[in-house]
């Protein structure tokens, strides 16, 4: 499963990867830096299944202006998009589940968290729930 | 002589009582007859005289006189033989029967001279002849004379009698006509066939028929018409047949009957006049036989008593007519006057012809007999219905001005015209009153003559009258008149009083009405709307009112210019006074209008938005507005606003949530941005510590360095996390709803589960089945907070004891969490809800010290309270009170 990740640092990219290494589950990481080129890039990936993680807080285009056309592509709103913020505003939240978010998810702390999550993330995604 | 005469006169001669030997019976015998005889002796010629002097015709006075002097001595010579008695005078006594002879002796020789003539008077027996011959002739002629007398007594009689009178004999000849006829009918004809040629032709006829068959003595009369000198006229003629010496006269009278026929048409027309008179009067007319009981009644009098007219007039008939209330009454005035004359006048209820009650007027009068009794009582019914009536209202008309003229509180005086002054004739008890005058001071005193009015009063009172008087028409005015020393207002009407038929005014009549007190309050009410136009110009609010029907404000202060430019003019003479409200606000200024127009009388409604200053800038406006006035139907009329410039609060107001906004902006950026790099820190932290776990195992240093590093910044993302939460608590972001305490509380316990787990707290709750209204979100973050507290915040080595009590009040619901920690100083109480402020170090409890900053926070935005009891050592009490409504 490819687990798509659209976030202005690297370094969370980084983080997730380490992470990954650590635990033994068949995520591939796609990273992107910016929104821009996304669709398009989603798009030549989308053959497999894919869940995005989503920043909320990005330059040019925001995390909430991706949703959006993410949820109004035919080929992609089928996608599962989490957003993954350091916001846990409640505001940021209704937004995002208002705007066709699968899911929200505050950013782990720690890197024990984050392995937790990700596991958590593909037992979900590619075992119990069912496309 | 001595010797001679003297011898003779001597008295002492031997008194003759001597002869009686003065025997007293003797002596007393001769003195008391002596003295009878001379008495009758003097007498007898008194007797002779007078019989001398009545009966003259007898002649012979001479021996009448020579008789009494003869008795007359005669009797003196019996008075000296008394003398006599008892003196010897017998000298003097013989002179007096010497004096007696000698008379005696001439009246003898008298008596004999006179014999012859004395022997011719008749005797007594012949004088009685010649008496009855004499009387007889004298009464033939009385008898005569009265013959004449009596004569002519007919005579005069026959011709003074008023009717021409005429004796014919057989042959027809007029023997005999008096005085009356010669006027009437001729003084020429002398027989009875002149006399008939000249009389009428029916009364020729009517003698010639009825002369033969007239009976002797029995007067046959008749009437007819004759001719007369004057005129042909209508009289009564009596014919009457007498005997005379066997032959036949008839003695015709003729009566003028001119006067009595005039007096038959008088009477005829007297009549007439009567039954006019009693037809034309509307009073019915009634006569009344008391004896008989009978009854006449006219036609009206029917009518009036609604009675058939052709049924019996009677008393009773009468009487039923009269009201059963009025019976009495009426028959006890007719009694009176029968019984004692009084005057016969009565008014009662009667039933009228259409069988109503009405008023009656009965009057009347009787006729007695020579005893004084009434035989025939007769009068007249009389309908007053409408008299009464209009005499009631009369009356009433009268009392009511009475009643005004007195009762009133208005000052009423009349006064006349008297060349160009008044004189007053009326001036009621108000007036008198208040003008403080008596009415003697007053009545028929000119205004020119009063002397307790002011000169200027009086002046002004004659213009007003003279105005009212020449102009004719009715005068107003206000007036002063000081009264009880202060100046009273007076409402003065003039109102001329006009002869109807010349419309010449003679007099007017003033009303006046006290209107010191509305003159007062007027003025009050001025005073008070001056006061209330300073107070409102020299208030700093703007202030207007609006007039719903002509859109416009009416009326505007001087505020409102200073805060707008604007004069009340400036906003009348705009056509588009809407158009000064700002464009973005215009659409709430519109739908305030509307709200306020269906407000309720004084509903208060604010408002802010932005106005075009007089100068062109904007100027923001926070007014009030309420309607104070509607009309009958209950639609809004005015709109009261008062507004003040609150431009500068505004643009503070902007600029703070400008930088309100900013500080949002800056806590989420910053608190977002500042997650990262500590998110990196703890991350890679953790990373490093897996990486060189081998060499941290063998530097104890440097293994407690980077755990420090990774508590450092653990701790410094909770911070963050707490300072987000705290910015966001905000009044107008509230999500409020009812919930039941047990639900929010089970909520706190399941995320402090953990931590009660751990430290084995006992917590012990009371009446949490409240329902409370809040943000439930931030409540239970409020007690998650609390809560907290009570169970970090203990003594060492105890267990947390947390009693939660909710209490349900009247406006609020108020939650106790009172634990039996560490408690505080009294000194540090107030402090606890200022951010960062922590009472102990962070050895000792652990914590961002934000907690009870966002519960000070969550309390400010519901409006709710919080009060901390708490005793050092003992343990601390927060109570929580929030309010039901918000």
């Amino acid at each position: 499963m490819n687990l798509i990740l659209v976030d202005d640092d690297p370094d969370e990219a980084y983080i997730l990867k380490q992470a990954l290494t650590q635990i033994d589950e068949a995520l591939d990481l796609i990273y992107f830096e910016s929104g821009d080129s996304l669709l398009p890039a989603i798009k030549s990936v989308a053959d497999k299944k894919s869940v995005v993680l989503l920043d909320l807080n990005m330059p040019h285009y925001s995390g909430i202006d991706l949703l959006k056309n993410i949820k109004k592509d035919t080929k992609l709103n089928n996608t599962p998009v989490i957003m993954y913020s350091n916001s846990s505003s409640p505001q940021d939240i209704q937004k995002c589940y208002d705007n066709g978010a699968n899911s929200y998810v505050k950013k782990p702390q720690g890197l024990g968290d984050t392995k937790e999550f990700l596991s958590v993330l593909s037992n979900y995604w590619q075992r119990i729930n069912k496309t | 002589m001595d010797s001679a005469i003297g011898q003779f006169l001597r008295g002492d001669y031997m008194p003759h009582g001597h002869c009686y030997m003065w025997q007293p019976h003797i002596l007393w015998t001769h003195v008391l007859s002596d003295l009878l005889i001379a008495t009758a002796y003097f007498s007898i010629p008194v007797a002779i005289l007078m019989f001398m002097k009545k009966r003259k015709d007898i002649g012979y006075n001479s021996v009448f006189v020579l008789f009494s002097l003869f008795i007359l001595f005669c009797g003196i010579t019996h008075l000296f033989g008394i003398w006599t008695i008892w003196q010897g005078v017998y000298g003097y006594h013989g002179i007096a029967k010497a004096f007696t002879a000698g008379i005696s002796i001439i009246t003898a020789f008298y008596l004999y001279k006179l014999l012859p003539g004395l022997l011719k008077v008749p005797t007594p027996a012949e004088v009685e002849g010649m008496k009855t011959e004499i009387g007889a002739s004298k009464q033939e002629n009385l008898k005569l004379t009265s013959l004449l007398e009596k004569h002519q007594q007919t005579r005069w009689l026959i011709d003074t009698i008023n009717l021409s009178l005429v004796l014919i004999n057989e042959s027809g000849q007029i023997v005999f006509r008096n005085k009356k006829f010669e006027q009437e009918f001729s003084t020429d004809n002398t027989t009875m066939d002149e006399l008939l040629y000249d009389a009428s032709s029916e009364l020729q006829n009517t003698l010639s028929a009825q002369v033969q068959a007239i009976e002797v003595d029995v007067p046959r009369t008749f009437i007819g018409k004759v001719k007369t000198r004057a005129h042909i006229s209508n009289a009564e003629i009596t014919v009457t047949k007498k005997e005379y010496d066997e032959h036949f006269h008839l003695l015709v009278t003729i009566k003028d009957l001119k006067e009595i026929y005039a007096l038959k048409d008088e009477l005829v027309e007297s009549n007439a006049r009567f039954e006019r008179a009693l037809k034309a009067t509307n009073d019915g007319i009634w006569e009344w036989n008391i004896h008989t009981g009978e009854q006449n009644w006219s036609e009206q009098m029917f009518d009036l008593v609604g009675a058939d007219p052709s049924s019996t007039p009677t008393y009773k008939l009468w009487f039923d007519h009269i009201h059963p209330m009025f019976q009495d009454d009426v028959q006890e005035a007719v009694d009176q006057h029968l019984q004692q004359g009084e005057r016969y006048e009565v008014e009662y209820l009667g039933l009228d012809n259409h069988g109503s009650y009405r008023w009656f007027l009965a009057r009347g009068n009787s006729i007695p007999d020579e005893h004084g009794n009434p035989i025939i009582m007769a009068g007249s019914l009389r309908y007053i219905d409408e008299e009464k009536q209009a005499k009631r209202l009369l009356e009433e008309r009268t009392e009511y001005l009475e009643a005004l003229y007195k009762g009133s509180n208005h000052a009423i005086w009349v006064a006349k015209a008297v060349g160009s002054d008044f004189e007053y004739t009326l001036f009621n008890d108000t007036a008198l009153k208040w003008t403080n005058t008596k009415k003697n001071q007053i009545i028929s005193k000119k205004v020119s003559e009063l002397t307790q009015f002011p000169e200027d009063f009086k002046q002004h009172v004659l213009e007003k009258y003279s105005e009212c008087l020449t102009t004719k028409l009715p005068v107003e005015y206000i007036e002063s008149f000081p009264f009880e020393g202060k100046p009273h207002w007076f409402q003065t009407s003039l109102y001329p009083i006009k002869n109807d038929e010349t419309d010449f005014c003679h007099s007017i009549l003033g009303t006046a009405v006290d209107i010191t007190q509305q003159i007062e309050a007027q003025q009050a009410v001025e005073d008070n709307h001056q006061f209330l136009t300073n107070l409102l110009d020299n208030s700093v609010c703007g202030f207007y009112l609006f007039n719903y029907s002509t859109m416009q404000n009416e009326r505007i202060n001087k505020a409102y210019t200073d805060i707008l430019g604007y004069s009340l003019e400036d906003l009348q003479s705009d056509k588009n006074f809407m158009a000064k409200f700002h464009p973005d606000d215009i659409q709430d200024v519109e739908h305030h209008i509307e709200q306020v127009a269906k407000s309720n009388l004084g509903d208060k409604h604010p408002l802010e938005y932005r106005f075009k200053h007089k100068d062109g800038h904007w100027v923001w406006c926070y007014s009030v507005d309420s309607i104070i006035e509607v009309d009958n139907d209950g639609k809004p009329q005015v709109m009261l606003g008062t507004f003040v410039d609150v431009s500068d609060k505004n643009e503070l107001l902007r600029q703070l949530q400008q930088s309100n906004e900013y500080l949002e902006q800056f806590a989420f950026v910053a608190s977002h941005d500042l997650q990262e790099p500590l998110r990196k820190i703890t991350a890679f932290s953790e990373s490093l510590q897996q990486r060189l776990t081998p060499l941290l195992a063998e530097s104890p240093d440097a293994k407690y360095e980077l755990t420090r590093l990774q508590q450092s910044a653990i701790r410094m993302s909770m911070m963050i996390e707490d300072l987000l939460k705290l910015s966001r608590i905000n009044t107008n972001n509230l999500r409020l709803k009812s919930e039941s305490l047990d639900v929010v509380l089970g909520s706190v316990f399941e995320r402090l589960e953990l931590r009660i787990q751990k430290s084995n707290a006992e917590i012990t709750t009371a009446n949490t089945n409240t329902i409370i209204y809040a943000d439930i979100g931030l409540l239970e973050q409020l007690l998650q907070n609390l809560v907290g507290n009570a169970l970090k915040f203990v003594k060492a080595g105890e267990t947390p004891k947390v009693d939660i009590t909710v209490t349900d009040l009247a406006t609020s619901v108020e939650i106790s969490i009172k634990d039996q920690g560490i408690g505080m100083k009294p000194e540090s109480i107030k402090r606890i809800f200022d951010p960062f402020k922590r009472l102990h170090s962070r050895e000792e409890f652990d914590g961002s010290g934000i907690g009870l900053a966002i519960v000070s926070q969550i309390v400010k935005a519901h409006k709710a309270t919080i009060i901390c009891n708490s005793e050092e050592g003992k343990g601390s009490e927060f109570v929580v009170s929030f309010p039901k409504e918000m």
